[in-house]
């Protein structure tokens, strides 16, 4: 499946928020059936700032066929994500983002987020990226 | 993968292009289609769970959605060769697609 976008925290925060630009887009997905990729950083960041009450939303999210949880690759003589997130989540300042960076230049994907700021310091300003 | 033998009554206009398919290909095609149709209706009912609207599907407007997400060609190169030189990115690291 490709992958056409990337939620950052916020805008996993902003599905569970109602916020429409999300809403958009998952339905779009599903509808075209593309993926859309979320960083497991950014699900973390996501739990963490969210209430308990509201967990089943992002099980919910989870489950969708068009939604790719992506995860480092951890393999330190060969794949490994971790040394190039830490690099870029210290340009960006915070770890979700430098998944979130790192996710869409896998993918070549737009990333949806709340700090357009932050992911512009890794993958540029020409970059997609759309402010959620 | 098990099966169930159904039998339907399709509107004509419907029907037509079912009958254009290769022997063999219909339930393929209707399975498609009814997978499809599946996928749209679990994702709204995830959206409506967290409190978005009703969605209509609208294949203009999903182009138009795709357009503005992809990746122009010369953004990508130039990203990825400026997160090298910096030494974000190792020499040999290449994108999926």
């Amino acid at each position: 499946m490709i992958v056409e976008a990337v939620l950052d925290t916020g805008a996993v925060m902003a599905y569970v928020n109602g916020v429409d630009r999300v809403g958009e887009l998952l339905f779009r997905a599903a509808e075209d059936r593309f993926g859309v990729a979320v960083p497991s950083t950014c699900l973390l960041e996501a739990y963490q700032a969210m209430h308990v009450e509201d967990f089943d939303m992002l099980r919910l999210l989870r489950l969708l066929p068009i939604v790719l949880i992506d995860e480092p690759q951890t393999d330190v003589s060969g794949a490994d994500d971790l040394p190039i997130i830490g690099g870029m989540a210290a340009r960006a300042g915070r770890i979700g983002a430098g998944h979130a960076a790192l996710t869409a230049a896998t993918h070549s994907a737009a990333v949806f987020t709340s700090l357009p700021a932050q992911i512009e310091s890794v993958l540029g300003k020409s970059w997609p990226i759309v402010e959620v | 993968m098990t099966t169930v033998r159904f039998t339907v009554s399709l509107p004509e206009d419907v029907a037509g292009p079912l009958k254009d398919l290769p022997a063999g290909q219909v339930s393929a095609y209707v399975t498609d289609a009814l997978r499809r149709r599946q996928l749209v209706e679990r994702m709204q009912a995830a959206l409506t769970a967290a409190g978005h609207r009703q969605f209509t599907p609208d294949p203009a407007e999903t182009a138009a959605l795709r357009e503005q997400l992809r990746v122009p060609a010369n953004v990508r190169e130039d990203a990825i060769a400026r997160l090298k030189s910096e030494g974000m990115l190792p020499d040999n690291w290449q994108p999926r697609r």
